[in-house]
């Protein structure tokens, strides 16, 4: 029989309560009600609505309301539709039609910017109407999309004509984009969540697919842990301490799905769908995210839950 | 006795697959609504109460083929600039 000071390291806590927030896989002694307890499951993926227009997208918002924008569903496209947890709608469409964009936010208070060809357009959402704020300095496509609407960051990219994958990374204020400390490596379609303060981007691509991950801590990028696997425009959700990656490569979709403790990744049951260039729930959480269409997926949405709450265990 | 089963079904939206089906049975989907199921009760029983229609796996082949062959041809149809952007010809697919 195995003790659980080997199997985890540690020796079980003994608290007078329940921790407020505590992992999954933790367990502690709780000396209330007498009870060792902890967190245990597996998270997975369940189906959700199917969406009206399949295709390549971006996204914003959370598993439960969130909205996707544009992109090639098929052909250039202004689309958007809204996601209430069940059912998409569709609503008013974008001021303009791009593939291979970039969203963050949440869905009323979004922001789409950039895309196929260099555009520099930046288009915000407030849940029902749209308008144009803002120019990127460096029109590209396939960056990272980072934060909220009024504290975002577009890290990375895809630059044509000449092809290059600039290192550059811009910061939104809710109206103008202004530079920012540049990313170590130049890729596009890096799975990114967070904050301007605390941003993780992950994964991507140039001519062959990246591992490679970085953080950001307000002021500059560090190199940490790589993925599990390398992939380009994987979704992603969470924040630089608690991620959730999903899918990716456009070329040849999959269903991987891979979380970030802020130190090491571990692996999560796949997507039933395999998806690339999809939408995902930036604003979601490494245990509550939404993959929506994308390349490979056709209509298909999945919304994958993490198990949360105490449980009592039995040790008999 | 073969690990998977296989079937054509169309994707209903919310429900269609549950968190509980999915610890339940292995369950992958594919281009024209092809899906891959664990075989064994549970994973039966869901593709049945789908209106799934049971297929061999070779005829599931057929049909995933089929459909990327079409993908292919419309990708292999598009214009250098548009096969840039869409970054890569839909690539085969095996089923496992």
């Amino acid at each position: 029989m195995s003790d659980y000071n080997v199997i985890r390291g540690l020796k079980i806590k003994y608290l007078s309560a329940d921790p407020s927030n505590p992992e999954n896989g933790q367990v502690w002694y709780n000396s209330s009600n007498l009870r060792v307890e902890g967190v245990v499951g597996t998270g997975a993926w369940a189906s959700g609505g199917v969406v009206g227009s399949p295709g390549t997208t971006c996204a914003a918002g959370t598993q439960t309301a969130n909205v996707i924008m544009g992109g090639q569903r098929p052909g250039n496209t202004s689309n958007v539709e809204e996601y209430n947890g069940s059912s998409w709608s569709e609503v008013n469409n974008m001021p303009y039609a791009a593939g291979n964009l970039s969203g963050l936010g949440t869905q009323t208070a979004a922001l789409a910017f950039g895309g196929y060809l260099n555009v520099t357009t930046t288009a915000k959402y407030d849940g029902t109407n749209w308008t144009t704020s803002g120019t990127l300095s460096t029109g590209r496509e396939l960056m990272g999309g980072i934060g909220i609407q009024t504290a975002g960051l577009a890290a990375g990219g895809y630059r044509r004509s000449p092809d290059n994958y600039p290192t550059q990374v811009e910061q939104y204020n809710g109206s103008s984009w202004t530079g920012a400390p540049s990313l170590n490596t130049g890729l596009y379609g890096r799975a990114a969540s967070g904050t301007t303060a605390a941003a993780l981007v992950a994964g991507g691509q140039t001519g062959s697919t990246s591992n490679a991950v970085e953080e950001y801590n307000g002021s500059s990028w560090s190199t940490v842990n790589a993925r599990p696997y390398a992939a380009g425009s994987a979704a992603a959700s969470g924040t630089q301490t608690a991620a959730l990656n999903y899918g990716g490569n456009p070329a040849s979709p999959q269903t991987t799905t891979v979380s970030y403790d802020g130190t090491n990744w571990s692996a999560e049951s796949a997507m039933a769908n395999n998806r690339a260039m999809s939408g995902g729930s930036p604003a979601g959480t490494s245990g509550s995210a939404l993959a929506s269409t994308g390349s490979g997926a056709g209509t298909a949405t999945e919304e994958f839950t993490a198990p949360s709450g105490t449980s009592s265990i039995s040790l008999s | 006795m073969s690990l998977f089963i296989y079937g054509t079904a169309t994707n209903t939206g919310k429900g269609f697959f549950t968190h509980q089906d999915r610890l339940d049975f292995f369950l992958s989907g594919y281009p024209a609504n092809v899906w891959v199921v664990g075989n064994n009760e549970k994973g039966a029983v869901w593709l049945a109460s789908k209106n799934g229609i049971t297929k061999t796996k070779a005829e599931a082949q057929t049909i995933v083929d089929a459909e990327i062959t079409a993908a292919q041809t419309e990708w292999d149809a598009l214009t250098d600039e548009q096969k840039t952007m869409s970054l890569g010809r839909p690539g085969n697919i095996t089923l496992p």
